[in-house]
């Protein structure tokens, strides 16, 4: 019996050989890898959840807007102690779009797809480009490096370089011939329903971008940055407008108020001033497209970091989707609705660009009509994202406004700082990083920026100085590298003080 | 231990058998009836409740209270008698009409048994590593509701952590403290041979993917009925793990059930009636009102405003909140059987309402057990268990319902928490920010509930082909489905721009084991060796499918239906884990002096990668028996001394599935699409080692009435597979990796004494005391700190880890000071300045604690009482922190007192050998910053906190049997009183230092001594009786 027994164990042990039994390592609820088409939707949600997320932030320094309460640090050119606010970007680049655009470049090559890959490249390059924008020093040479625990940050003018390699290698692989992804990529890309030719110009795009922020620099060409924005957006068409269905909070605009992620912020007064007349000398039809009027029908804005002065119900300033309070507010209006896509790239950005570009080489006939056309550009824009046809700008408000001596009549009257208002006026409510780089070029210059007042008072550790950059995320890099973050004086209560590489000679 | 267990069940059988009628007496009769008396071999004193059967029929009895028996049996027949903690023995019936049996207690003979792993009954005199035996009886008596709190205080080595006074609040265990960084460090829990879960439902599978901290889920193995437990044994090394594996890394809890005996059927029945207070709050002040830097505004909840005028009402929204708990509990067993066969069916009912309006768990547990002998060599037992919670719960953590109480405005009545119209009444309707739920509403709109239904089944075949072997297959399912519903009315604050949201989940788990073992002895004179073979297989299956929705239709309606099918989203979890292992284990052992046990054991998992899934692991252990040595034998006073001492590795596999791989999570943005979760997967991870050892050292004396137990413990988890957060250039959040060790070691004593021992009155005395350390060896990809998420309730204030300090330290902000240790002040503000890095600012393990039970008998009265006392140990203090920053802390009524904060300015010539003084005047009622951000942490973190609570004391009184009847239809009946929780002596000023603000799904050090928004224990007051039939 004995040896039954011990047979029978045996017999058991021989059972483990099986490994069948044990193989069901592999999730079977979600899979653990996905072709192209699976993942560039998120990917392009991503893209506008980091910048949102963060462009409150940068709404706050370039005044778009401020909170309605006293003493905000943002308002003050601070940030939040020991907070990831202010790190979406981080967030977006490294993790939410980041390693995913690494399989996806995988797959396309496995599947022979240069769209996808061409695709997934460009929207690194972008997030390079906006995210060393925003955070300065970053990770670039080591990034992604399995079984590594700690990683150097590099300047900014490798991730720039970087940008401008991977925007060229996304031009070159979607000019690719491509036969197998038509079936897929026309309802996987959201935003150019598989046209590459729009996807060539969002990566041209890029690289006006890139060549553009370095204004302040011998390497500076504006031939360059013209050939680049030839080569970008041609038309409204090409918006690149990443889409919210809005049905529920996850797919909702991150500006929308099911979102409700606005609802302490309000219109600054120098961002009203642009519109209201105040400054530009004519009222400007697109203010009741971007601004809501109190109860009692005036038009107010906080200055920035002093909060709400209004108390009354009739006279408090409503939020950005026209009630006071986010239950009074509905689904929103205009591109601050739930279901508004968010402008990434416009072609009225790259109009204002090529402006600056032709202003500085000093061809103001080219200038002035790329500025014309970046306003029109910008009427067009928010006339399409407005639903209350009503509430849209009429032809006539408009030819009224551009004949006005808020914009510029000819070309020997226009002024860098005409152009860089109307192009902050035009990125009002989503071009807030792009805008922050142009203010930190011209260092918030009221020469260029008419009427633009620091706060009274700025965050204590700035030592009276602006804010230039955003610090890395701090439970990525402060919390878990944070030897090499010390390399790069990011631990030193000023470091958002630090001026960018971009900006300087 | 088990002795004076015996001798307490012996006590409560006693009073019992007083229903078998006073006046037994020694008769003769005529038709076959054969009348004895049992009594104790050592002492002569009589053996109440001995169970009399006659050999081969179903004819049994039990002695009386005066250990008489009367039975009907034929000359020739044989009488088995038989008595817990005694030897069966079995005796002919002769011509006689009477015969007198007496038993040797096994104690006595120190052959003492215990229920080790695998169901395996063993003399405690041949292990190697500490065992503690607790009784079902002693923890049904505390009538509580999950069983691990009536553990609380009665096993030395344990940590059990109540999360909060809620009713079915979950509890955490750990045996031994933490071996595992961030990992699962609870025991594994075992019903008769077989795992069940004692899982704790994670949020991370519901749609929201929300952290442990905002709700709780109960431990699953609180839904066992502790009236069906016979006795619980606690394995608490790793030795357990030898032959129970990967799960027992952390030691077992090992539970046997209630089994059915042979004789006469019985039945019983008991009830009990609770009444629940809470009686603790955190203290807050009511002086100053609402306002901003010393002025009236409106509306805000911060209280930084002027005095209360006189004349103003102010509403104890607090008192005026919590209820008074009531809960009713019905048991009911049948149970009999002849010697060949024997059941036990028992149902108990439990419907517990909570101390906070519509709170209440509700249990109801019908379970079926029975044996059977088929034949002499061959046996079969099986048990099934059907269990149905449901569980109504409150909101926890930052908007719980106790500190929105608080923090509620004290001029506004709570109670009118509706307008007219059946709306929300709204502090102010032009804001929504700082607009947080009135705690009423919280609890009547806002639903939180979860019901589950389980099953439990487990089946043995048992057969002896010989003497000297024993070949035993076991395989048991343990099946449940939880409910869950989450719902926040479309005028809460907290759903005001999703316009309602709802979230239901189904968890359906299953798991499935078995084991096949043979058993093997043999004996001789002198020497005697075993060795037991087995095999065993773990099959898990738990699968959670989640939906929520949004944008209610009908405000006031509780179901998913109720929303738009474009706001629905669902997600799938399934999780599926399987084990096998082949394990043997060698014992040997010389003259009952000298006792070796060497185990092996090879697990294969499926959670690592296929090179790495198989792995083996031993142990050794052995006793030696001092008092075995000639000479030493018939000492007087020692009457027993063994010295043990044990060695164990334990190899165990990747905590969760799918993790050699990384996972794509599904997206619910635009468009959907999956993208990378945030761990990162890893394949080429290890199995983690644990190695551990343990010496001890038993003793018993005076004849057993004083007996101590000790145990020293040093253990080292190494190359841990856990998920620290890294630098997000990874591609992810978290990245799973091997590496990190904690050494913890810790010393447990364990006392009895029976000081009187009379036949009408009797003292016991059981003490335990435990100390337990640790100390981090190395931290993943070494890194300065590793944190638990969960526990980031509050502010700068969580669970750390750092390198050289113990694996239960706090981490937090503390002051920023100069080199000399002055602490920093801003020269602009005068406050002192924070450090804004994460340092080791307490720890929350206690230097020592005791648990200590006296029982007393006195005639028909029985009391006892467990007192626990804790010294030492850090606590968080976040409601004071809350209350401190919002201007509720006591800590803030001097707030027109001018001060200066001590320290030096930090003006650059704060480390020079002459720092300027601070001169800075603050006067913080003009200035509130003072208080919402000038505060560190460290200030919040209360040092040594020591407790001593009466934990359980129940008063019983049993009636004699003259008041029974005569008729003896109801053979025993008893009343008691139990009071729980009736005291708490303690230098902590918040409320409760035992409970925490998270629930026990969170792994590692766990979240003891994080107190924020949780309510404390409540104390209880309950009655009832008990009857048997």
């Amino acid at each position: 019996m004995k040896k039954y027994s011990i047979l029978s164990v045996f017999a058991l042990v021989g059972l483990m050989g099986c490994s069948d039994y044990l193989d069901v390592n592999k999730n079977p609820s979600t899979p653990q890898i996905a072709a192209s088409q699976t993942i560039l939707p998120p990917m392009i949600a991503q893209m506008a959840r980091g910048e949102q997320f963060d462009s409150r932030y940068a709404g706050a320094f370039i005044q778009n807007w401020a909170f309605n309460t006293s003493a905000n640090v943002w308002d003050r050119h601070g940030y939040a102690t020991s907070s990831d606010a202010g790190a979406e970007k981080w967030r977006s680049h490294y993790f939410g779009n980041g390693a995913n655009l690494f399989l996806m470049m995988d797959d396309a090559t496995a599947t022979n797809r240069p769209s996808y890959g061409g695709i997934a490249k460009a929207i690194w390059a972008w997030s390079l480009q906006s995210t060393t924008d925003w955070h300065g020093d970053m990770i670039v040479k080591q990034v992604f490096e399995f079984g590594r625990y700690a990683f150097d940050f590099d300047t900014q003018d490798v991730a720039y370089a970087e940008a401008v390699k991977w925007a060229n290698e996304a031009i070159t692989d979607l000019a690719k011939k491509d036969s197998i992804s038509t079936g897929t990529i026309t309802r996987a890309d959201l935003v150019y329903g598989g046209d590459r030719a729009k996807w060539t110009r969002f990566a041209y795009g890029v690289l006006a971008r890139n060549a553009n922020h370095i204004s302040n620099k011998a390497a500076y060409s504006p031939d360059k940055v013209i050939e680049f924005v030839d080569k970008a957006l041609a038309s409204n068409a090409d918006n690149f407008l990443a889409p919210h269905t809005g049905s529920n909070s996850d797919d909702a605009n991150f500006f929308g108020p099911l979102r409700n992620n606005l609802g302490s912020y309000r219109p600054t007064v120098f961002s009203m001033s642009l519109v209201s007349g105040a400054t530009m000398g004519t009222p400007d039809p697109r203010q009741s497209l971007l601004f809501n009027p109190s109860v009692d029908g005036q038009f107010r804005g906080i200055v920035a970091a002093a909060g709400d002065p209004n108390t009354s119900a009739a006279t408090i300033i409503p939020t950005f989707w026209g009630g006071n309070t986010v239950a009074l507010s509905g689904t929103g209006r205009g591109m601050f609705r739930d279901n508004a896509p968010y402008p990434i790239m416009t072609y009225g950005e790259m109009q204002f660009i090529k402006a600056e570009a032709a202003f500085r080489k000093g061809d103001l006939a080219t200038a002035f009509t790329a500025y014309r056309n970046g306003i029109n550009a910008s009427f067009d824009l928010l006339n399409s994202l407005e639903l209350d046809a009503s509430k849209r700008v009429t032809a006539a408000q408009r030819t009224t406004y551009l004949a006005s001596k808020a914009v510029a009549q000819t070309a020997a009257d226009l002024t860098l700082s005409n152009i860089m208002l109307q192009k902050y006026i035009a990125m009002y409510g989503h071009g807030m990083l792009e805008t922050w780089v142009d203010m930190r070029r011209f260092q918030y210059s009221p020469d260029i920026y008419t009427g633009f007042t620091l706060p009274a008072s700025l965050f204590p550790d700035n030592s009276g100085k602006t804010v230039q950059r955003v610090r890395p995320r701090f439970n990525s890099e402060y919390m878990w590298n944070s030897t090499s973050l010390a390399r790069i004086g990011a631990d030193k209560p000023d470091y958002h003080t630090m001026p960018m590489w971009f900006s300087q000679k | 231990m088990t002795f004076f267990l015996r001798k307490l069940l012996m006590m409560l059988v006693v009073l019992g058998a007083f229903a078998f009628g006073a006046k037994a007496q020694v008769e003769r009769d005529p038709g076959g009836f054969i009348t004895g008396k049992v009594t104790s071999a050592e002492d002569g004193t009589p053996i109440p409740g001995a169970s009399i059967v006659v050999k081969g029929t179903s004819r049994g009895t039990n002695s009386d209270a005066s250990g008489n028996f009367r039975i009907q049996a034929n000359a020739g027949q044989q009488l088995r008698v038989s008595f817990i903690g005694t030897k069966t023995i079995e005796v002919s019936v002769g011509n006689t009409a009477v015969l007198n049996v007496q038993l040797t207690s096994e104690a006595g003979t120190l052959n003492e048994v215990v229920v080790t792993a695998l169901g395996i009954k063993q003399e405690k005199r041949a292990l190697g590593y500490a065992i503690q035996e607790v009784k079902g009886n002693d923890l049904a008596d505390t009538q509580r509701d999950n069983f691990l709190n009536a553990l609380n205080g009665r096993i030395a080595g344990a940590s059990i952590t109540p999360s909060s006074g809620s009713p079915g609040a979950s509890t955490s265990i750990m045996l031994r403290g933490i071996s595992s960084i961030g990992g699962n460090n609870q025991p594994l829990f075992v019903v008769d041979g077989l795992p069940i879960d004692n899982r704790t439902f994670g949020q991370g599978a519901l749609v929201s993917d929300s952290p442990n901290r905002n709700n709780d889920y109960q431990n699953r193995g609180a839904d066992l009925n502790p009236n069906d437990i016979e006795s619980v044994s606690i394995l608490k090394g790793p030795e357990a793990s030898a032959l129970y594996g990967i799960d027992a890394a952390s030691g077992a809890i090992v539970i046997t059930t209630k089994k059915g005996a042979a004789g006469r059927g019985k039945i019983t029945y008991d009830n009990a009636f609770r009444y629940d207070k809470l009686y603790r709050f955190p203290a807050y002040q009511k002086t100053f009102g609402p306002g901003d830097n010393g002025s009236f505004t409106t509306p805000t909840r911060l209280y930084f405003g002027p005095r209360y005028a006189p004349d103003v009402e102010l509403f104890d929204n607090v008192q005026n909140f919590f209820q008074t708990g009531f809960t009713q509990r019905h048991n009911l067993g049948i149970e009999g059987g002849s010697d060949r066969t024997t059941y036990r069916l028992s149902v108990g009912y439990t419907n517990q309402g909570g101390v906070v309006p519509t709170t209440k768990y509700e249990r109801l547990s019908v379970r079926l057990g029975g044996t059977t002998k088929i034949s002499n060599k061959f046996e079969a037992t099986s048990s099934f268990n059907f269990i149905s919670t449901n569980n109504v719960k409150t909101s926890r953590g930052n908007s719980s319902t106790l500190l929105s109480l608080i923090y509620w405005p004290q001029f506004v009545d709570a109670r009118n928490y509706l307008n007219n119209d059946g709306t929300r009444r709204r502090l102010n309707p032009n804001s929504d920010a700082q607009d947080i739920d009135n705690p009423f509403f919280d609890v009547y709109k806002n639903k939180n509930s979860d019901k589950n239904n389980r099953i439990i089944g487990n089946v043995a075949l048992s057969y002896d082909p010989a003497t000297w072997i024993n070949v035993k297959g076991q395989v048991g399912a343990d099946v449940y489905s939880t409910n869950g519903n989450l719902l926040f009315h479309p005028q809460s604050n907290r759903a005001i721009s999703t316009r309602g949201s709802i979230e239901n989940f189904t968890d359906i788990s299953q798991l499935l084991n078995g084991q096949f073992l043979v058993n093997t002895r043999k004996k001789t004179d002198k020497f005697s060796v075993g060795l037991l073979l087995g095999t065993s297989f773990d099959d898990r299956r738990y699968n959670v499918d989640a939906i929520r929705g949004e944008q209610f239709y009908e405000v006031d309606y509780n179901g998913i239906n109720n929303t738009p099918p474009t706001t629905q989203r669902a997600k799938n979890t399934l999780n599926l884990i399987r084990r096998q292992a082949v394990f043997g284990q060698f014992t040997a052992s010389y003259n009952d002096m000298f006792y070796l046990t060497a185990t092996g054991r090879n697990d294969w998992s499926s959670t690592m990668p296929i090179e790495s899934r198989s792995f083996f692991y031993p142990s050794v252990s052995g006793s030696f028996v001092l008092t075995e040595i000639p000479g030493l034998q018939t000492n007087k006073i020692l009457s027993f001394a063994k010295l043990r001492a044990s060695y164990a590795e334990v190899g165990k596999d990747a905590p969760s599935p799918y993790i050699t791989q990384s996972n794509l999570a599904p997206q619910v943005t635009t468009g959907g699409g999956l993208a990378y979760g945030v761990f990162g997967g890893n394949g080429i991870l290890v199995p983690e080692r644990t190695q551990s050892y343990e010496v001890g050292l038993d003793a018993r004396l005076f004849n057993g009435r004083l007996t101590l137990d000790a145990a020293y413990f040093n253990r080292t988890a190494n190359n841990q597979i856990t998920a620290p957060r890294l630098s997000y250039g990874t591609g992810f959040v978290l990245q799973y990796i091997n590496s990190g060790a904690i050494e913890s070691r810790g010393f447990e004593l364990l006392v009895t004494a029976n000081p009187v021992r009379r036949a009408d009155f009797n003292w016991d005395i059981t003490t335990n005391f435990t100390s337990n350390n640790s100390t981090v060896k190395s931290l993943p990809a070494d890194q300065p700190e590793f944190y638990l998420s969960d526990t980031w309730l509050y502010q700068n204030v969580r669970n750390s880890l750092f390198v050289g300090s113990p694996a239960t330290t706090i981490g937090g902000y503390d002051y920023l000071r100069n080199t000399r240790g002055d602490i920093l002040i801003n020269p602009t503000t005068g406050y002192p300045v924070k450090n804004l890095v994460f340092t080791n600012i307490g720890n929350r393990n206690p230097l020592f604690t005791v648990g200590l039970t006296n029982s007393f008998r006195y005639k028909n009265w029985n009391l006892s009482a467990l007192l626990d006392f804790r010294r030492g140990g850090d606590v968080f203090n976040g409601n004071e922190l809350f209350f401190y920053v919002n201007g509720l802390s006591t800590r803030t009524l001097d707030r027109e007192t001018p001060r200066v904060v001590t320290g030096v300015l930090r003006d650059g010539l704060e480390n020079s050998a002459t720092p300027t003084v601070n001169t800075i005047q603050v006067t913080p009622i003009t200035r509130n910053d003072f208080y919402n951000s000038a505060f560190v942490e460290a200030d919040f973190i209360e040092k040594n906190i020591n407790w001593m609570r009466l934990r359980d004391v129940t008063l019983r009184y049993t009636l004699p049997a003259s008041l029974l009847g005569a008729k003896k239809f109801v053979r025993g009946a008893s009343v008691f009183f139990t009071g729980t929780d009736l005291f708490l002596l303690t230098n902590y000023t918040g409320a409760d230092p035992s409970i925490n603000g998270l629930n026990s799904s969170v792994g590692g050090s766990g979240a003891q001594g994080f107190d924020f928004g949780a309510l404390s224990i409540p104390r209880g007051y309950t009655f009832g009786l008990q009857v048997q039939f």
